[in-house]
């Protein structure tokens, strides 16, 4: 094995899974609480990272740019809870897994071409605000831009967590992914507590998008590939799991998709992601019969027994 | 005139992704976004067997026709074992893999895709116009339309229904839930690789862009705006989809590219609008050619509207049963039986279940005896419920034993279970709710000939002879409970009394002998009781056997010709519900002792 | 403590002494009726008991009288103002507290936490920090284990844990759902005294549905007795005592 090649993998890895990590404890927090399959994550994906470069197009300061696309995001990401998803809920209940899942489709192709309408289809590449150095340690090569990806996603992982685990409205959080019903009968209104989700889910997601925005370049559909991974590394964390465990998946499985580079070329990175997907459904023990309206008449208080 | 017919060709093309889709979405309920990828699949492998190996026409799309069948199946089967979300996710995963790697791969000529693909060649003709493949692709989708049109309105059709409304009942009637859904999926999936390699040959190019997520998105937008579960709304939803690019281009004069911008996203606007408002579609399911035509010429005004059929509710006054003698001799001239003498049919022996650390089930034994109806009683949380899920199958027990006739039925799936003649019934009834009355208690009906592809559309006459006595069947034991006069009712607007009677009728049409009845007089007015129980008596005195899980102790005394008390997962007494209510360490058990 | 014999005659219903009155209640699930025409009414400081064969409606009528479901008809009146469309998180703000059957803690939460969302609706501090004092003065078991998950503790502790969850909103109205389930008898008569002793020596009105009715008619003073959805009985809890079988009402 070639140790100068396996360590640059390495290197590769952490930078990768972090961001893979990011994108899964925005999405698995979304997925964990409301129990929606929210494909449009990968509208406030997008238009966060678009947000910020035109507001940085129009001159406004980097950081402030930055702030407005994350709360641009935020606000879409909630009022596509709000405006769409919760409505389906409440007409029809039944069908509201399916009905979300489609509406959420509609969202991210009408989203995907308003901005190639309004934005162009071509790439646009937001301004770091710094000189991006090349670094090295020993042999390893990476990017002063690289460290502060790693770090400030993990400060904003780090940030989910504590919010989370400490503070007043992240026991709420926590209450009503735990026990909804609970949540409600000690009066926290959990229609709140999922905006609030949506929220942050879309700021976490945002972060990476706007990351991604200046490393590589923003595109009107940047959104597919990382809602992908989200999904994944929500998944093989486990529905319902902790900011940290989610976190520690996706760097995991961006290690492994890495780390096949030392057999595989890089194009066939996606097959090996996909591959631990697809093991990860295949050992799942049988369970049959929660189709989607099955499953949404278990969520339906159902009485004693 | 042959630009109009390349825009006809386009539908013809969506057409048949379209037909797939909505058999997998519409008739079966399963989702997957894989579609248009599966259709990558087939058509870039019959684009890269005809440039790099000059495979002809045929041959070339019967391997993309493979392509698309291995692939879908393969990572279909893992998931289609799990609930809804991992099919999502999987077929998410999957076509997000497959267009990455299209584009990535040296093989497959990156973003530009495959070109020079032969030409097309049918029956020693070269087809070049758009008008000649009109020729081939005309027949081929009114064959696809009515291969699909078979499938979707025959029994099989029936029972993917069924699976679409609730998995769980569908397989208690002794349907194979699972190799269904894997058989819905493995004809879609061939399907769309068909698609695939008609609309490689058909554009002579194989490119990422013609099966991108827009184009997967576009594709189920035409069977949601369409209609699910109506072919007919998948055809519609495909002219509207393909003509809207013309219109855009022409009459809002917009250039193409801006155009297909706009189509996209009134594609999305769509979907969230239809879900939101018109879920059903514009031609929703239970629309039919002549309902259609009705309603044109109502339009034209020549016609009164028909009366609308009136919701039932739990108003609905039930049926004429309730007139007939509530008191009745139990078996055996009046006198206690002693049933233990009676032959039986289920014989329950030593069955365990414990869930981590909670015995739910520890050690039981009972039997039913043949013809007769025995209760099951004990207080909450006695693990009664656990017990008809133990003996049917649907939960493997740790231990112990299970005889249905003599025969060994333990650790058989449910589905098995419901055809050796044991069925059940659940508290919440689990009716299928879009599905008509007679439809419920048809698709019960076992060893029907159109389940199987091979009958339908090789052997129609013996089929279709089957079917109508599949019909009389149904009809016959709807009658028998009281409900035919509701055939055509969705079994979702019936009340809950009118529901329970139908989930009786179907337990009824599977022909099982045991009948288990989870809760059968639960969350039903007082008006509705006397006819369920006069039913349920009726059917005793067919000779069935039946047991009942009950907690309304005047019914278990009414019903009841021997009574087990069960608490703790362990049977503690029996006898007659007289006898048991004599007892007072078994009141203690039931009410708490002060 | 008031001996059956003082509790006067029944008060006519709607008396001002009323905490709670249902009047013709209907409620279900998904537009299907479970409970018909259902009344009670539970005086201030009185505690009353539901009972009657499992899926008679007794947890659909608690559930309904909470806001959780909505009522298909009729009225629920709390001291005299209709709260029938309040929904439930505003009613625990009003002092109505529900305690379910099952799931009836936060289990993957710990119990400081699970006791912190139980005083959710108060925003007062130093009123919050005193109704700990007082539930952990109540509940000492929960003082020494604040760190500990709820779901790792004992059947008897989590029941403990519930009522303290609920007293930390101050409630004025308890309603209880079968806070016998799976429990040994003994831990069983604890919790009965324990509700006793809240309703006596804090006012507190309560609504305890029960499937051990020996038990529950220990501690009420009015029992309301359901089947198949309607209420069929009202009788003092003194009277129930005397009857010799219970069956018949089942």
């Amino acid at each position: 094995m070639d140790f100068t090649l396996f360590q640059q993998l390495f290197v590769n890895g952490i930078i990768t899974g972090t961001r893979y990590g990011a994108l899964g404890v925005g999405f698995g927090l979304i997925l964990g609480v409301t129990g929606r399959f929210h494909f449009a994550y990968s509208t406030t994906y997008v238009v966060t990272a678009y947000a910020a470069i035109l507001a940085a197009e129009q001159g406004v300061p980097l950081v402030l740019a930055l702030i407005i696309g994350l709360a641009v995001g935020a606000i879409l990401g909630m009022l596509i809870e709000g405006i769409i998803y919760r409505p389906l809920q409440t007409s029809a209940p039944t069908l509201a897994l399916l009905a979300i899942f489609i509406s959420s489709l509609g969202i991210v192709i009408a989203g995907q071409n308003l901005i190639r309408l309004y934005a162009g289809s071509r790439s646009k590449i937001l301004d770091t605000g710094f000189t991006v150095k090349g670094l090295s340690l020993g042999e390893n090569t990476f990017t002063s831009l690289d460290v502060v990806m790693v770090i400030s996603l993990w400060a904003v992982i780090l940030g989910v967590w504590a919010l989370i685990r400490f503070s007043e409205p992240g026991r709420m959080i926590n209450a009503v992914r735990v026990n909804p019903e609970m949540a409600r009968v000690v009066g926290v209104d959990s229609g709140r507590i999922y905006l609030a989700v949506f929220g942050i889910g879309s700021v976490v997601a945002g972060s990476v998008a706007i990351l991604s925005a200046m490393k590589y370049a923003a595109l009107p559909d940047m959104g597919q590939q990382p809602t992908f991974l989200a999904f994944v590394v929500a998944f093989l964390a486990g529905i319902g799991s902790g900011p940290l465990r989610t976190a520690l998946t996706g760097l995991a499985v961006g290690m492994i998709e890495s780390l096949s580079g030392l057999w595989l070329s890089s194009q066939w990175a996606p097959l090996v992601v996909f591959s631990l997907l697809f093991i990860y459904v295949a050992v799942k023990p049988f369970s049959l019969g929660t189709s989607f309206p099955a499953r949404a008449r278990r969520l339906l208080p159902l009485g004693a027994r | 005139m042959e630009y109009q017919i390349d825009i006809f060709n386009q539908m013809l093309i969506f057409a048949i992704f379209a037909l797939s889709l909505n058999l997998l979405i519409g008739y079966g309920g399963q989702v997957s976004v894989a579609h248009a990828a599966l259709g990558a699949a087939g058509g870039y492998t019959a684009a890269y067997l005809s440039v790099e190996y000059g495979v002809p026409y045929i041959p070339a799309t019967l391997f993309a026709i493979g392509a698309g069948t291995l692939i879908g199946t393969a990572v279909s089967v893992p998931a289609l074992r799990l609930s809804m979300d991992y099919l999502i996710l999987l077929t998410l995963s999957l076509s997000t893999v497959l267009l990455t790697l299209i584009v990535s791969l040296k093989y497959f000529g990156g973003s530009y895709g495959l070109l020079g693909i032969g030409g097309v060649s049918v029956f020693g003709k070269d087809i070049v116009r758009p008008s000649d493949y009109l020729k081939i692709l005309l027949p081929l989708l009114v064959v696809l339309f009515l291969a699909c049109w078979r499938l979707g309105h025959s029994p099989f059709g029936r029972v993917l229904k069924g699976i679409r409304e609730d998995e769980i009942a569908t397989r208690s009637l002794g349907k194979d839930v699972f190799m269904y859904k894997v058989g819905l999926f493995a004809i879609t999936s061939a399907m769309a690789g068909l698609g695939g390699a008609a609309l490689v040959y058909y554009s002579q190019i194989a490119s990422p862009s013609q099966f991108s997520f827009d184009v997967a998105t576009t594709m189920i937008a035409m069977i949601i705006i369409g209609g699910m579960g109506n072919l007919w709304g998948s055809l519609l939803g495909v002219v509207l989809v393909v003509v809207s690019r013309p219109v855009l281009e022409k009459q809002v004069n917009a250039s193409p590219e801006d155009a297909s911008l706009y189509r996209l996203i009134i594609y999305g606007a769509a979907l969230v609008v239809v879900m939101r408002l018109r879920p059903e579609g514009l031609i929703p399911e239970s629309a039919s050619l002549r309902a259609g035509v009705a309603w044109i010429r109502r339009l034209a005004g020549r016609l009164p509207a028909p009366p609308a059929p009136a919701a039932g509710s739990a108003d609905a006054t039930p049926p004429h049963i309730a007139a007939a003698r509530v008191a009745r001799a139990r078996p055996g001239n009046g006198l206690v039986e002693d049933v233990s003498q009676l032959e039986a049919a289920v014989q329950v022996t030593g069955l365990v279940k414990h869930f981590g650390g909670i015995r739910a089930v520890d050690g039981l034994d009972f039997r039913l005896a043949a013809g007769r109806i025995t209760g099951l009683v004990g207080p909450n949380g006695a693990g009664k419920t656990t017990v008809f899920n133990l003996i049917t199958g649907a939960i493997r027990p740790d231990a112990g034993v299970v005889t249905l006739r003599g025969n060994n039925i333990t650790n058989i799936p449910p589905h098995r279970v419901a055809r050796r003649g044991m069925v059940r019934s659940f508290q919440d009834v689990r009716t299928l709710p879009r599905l008509s009355v007679l439809e419920n208690v048809a698709l019960a009906v076992p060893n029907q000939p159109g389940e199987h592809l091979g009958n339908l559309f090789f052997r129609p006459g013996s089929t279709a002879r089957a079917g109508r006595e599949a019909r009389e069947k149904a009809i016959e034991a709807l009658r028998f409970v009281g409900m035919e006069s509701r055939l055509e009712y969705p079994a979702g607007a019936l009340g809950y009394g009118e529901q329970k009677l139908v989930a009786l009728a179907r337990m009824l049409a599977t022909g099982a002998d045991v009948l288990l009845l989870d809760e059968p007089a639960s969350g039903i007015d007082q008006s509705w009781l006397d006819p369920i129980l006069e039913v349920i008596l009726q059917t005793r005195d067919m000779g069935k056997t039946i047991c009942i899980v009950e907690h309304n102790l005047h019914v278990v005394e009414r019903l009841a010709d021997w009574v087990y008390f069960m608490e703790a997962g362990i049977v503690t007494a029996q006898g007659t519900m007289r006898d048991l209510i004599s007892q007072p360490r078994l009141a203690e058990v039931y009410f708490g002792n002060a | 403590m008031a001996t059956p014999d003082q509790v006067p005659a029944l008060p006519p219903p709607g008396a001002s002494a009323d905490c709670l009155v249902v009047q013709g209640l209907s409620a279900g699930y998904n537009k299907r009726p479970v409970v018909f025409d259902a009344s009670l009414r539970v005086g201030e400081g009185e505690i009353v008991t539901l009972v009657g064969h499992n899926g008679a409606g007794k947890s659909t009528t608690l559930r309904t009288i909470c806001g959780l479901n909505r009522p298909f008809g009729g009225t629920v009146s709390y001291r005299g103002s209709d709260v029938s469309h309040v929904r439930c998180a505003q009613k625990v703000k009003l002092g109505i507290s529900f305690i379910p059957s099952e799931r009836f803690t936060f289990s993957q939460l710990s119990v400081q936490d699970n006791l912190r969302l139980g005083g959710l609706p108060v925003k007062d501090a130093a009123l919050r920090s005193e109704t700990i004092a007082r539930v952990f003065e109540m509940f000492p078991v929960l003082r020494t284990r604040t760190r500990q998950v709820a779901g790792t503790m004992s059947g008897g502790e989590q029941r403990m844990l519930s009522l303290g969850i609920s007293l930390m909103s101050r409630p004025q109205l308890l309603l209880l759902d079968e806070p016998s389930l799976g429990l040994a008898p003994a831990v069983v008569q604890r919790i009965m005294e324990l509700i006793k002793e809240l309703a006596e020596r804090d006012g507190l009105s309560v609504l305890l549905v029960e499937q051990n009715v020996a038990q529950a008619l220990r501690i009420a003073n009015r029992v309301y007795v359901m089947r198949a959805g309607r209420v069929i009985l009202e009788e003092t809890a003194e009277r129930m005592r005397q009857r010799d079988h219970l069956w018949d009402l089942f």
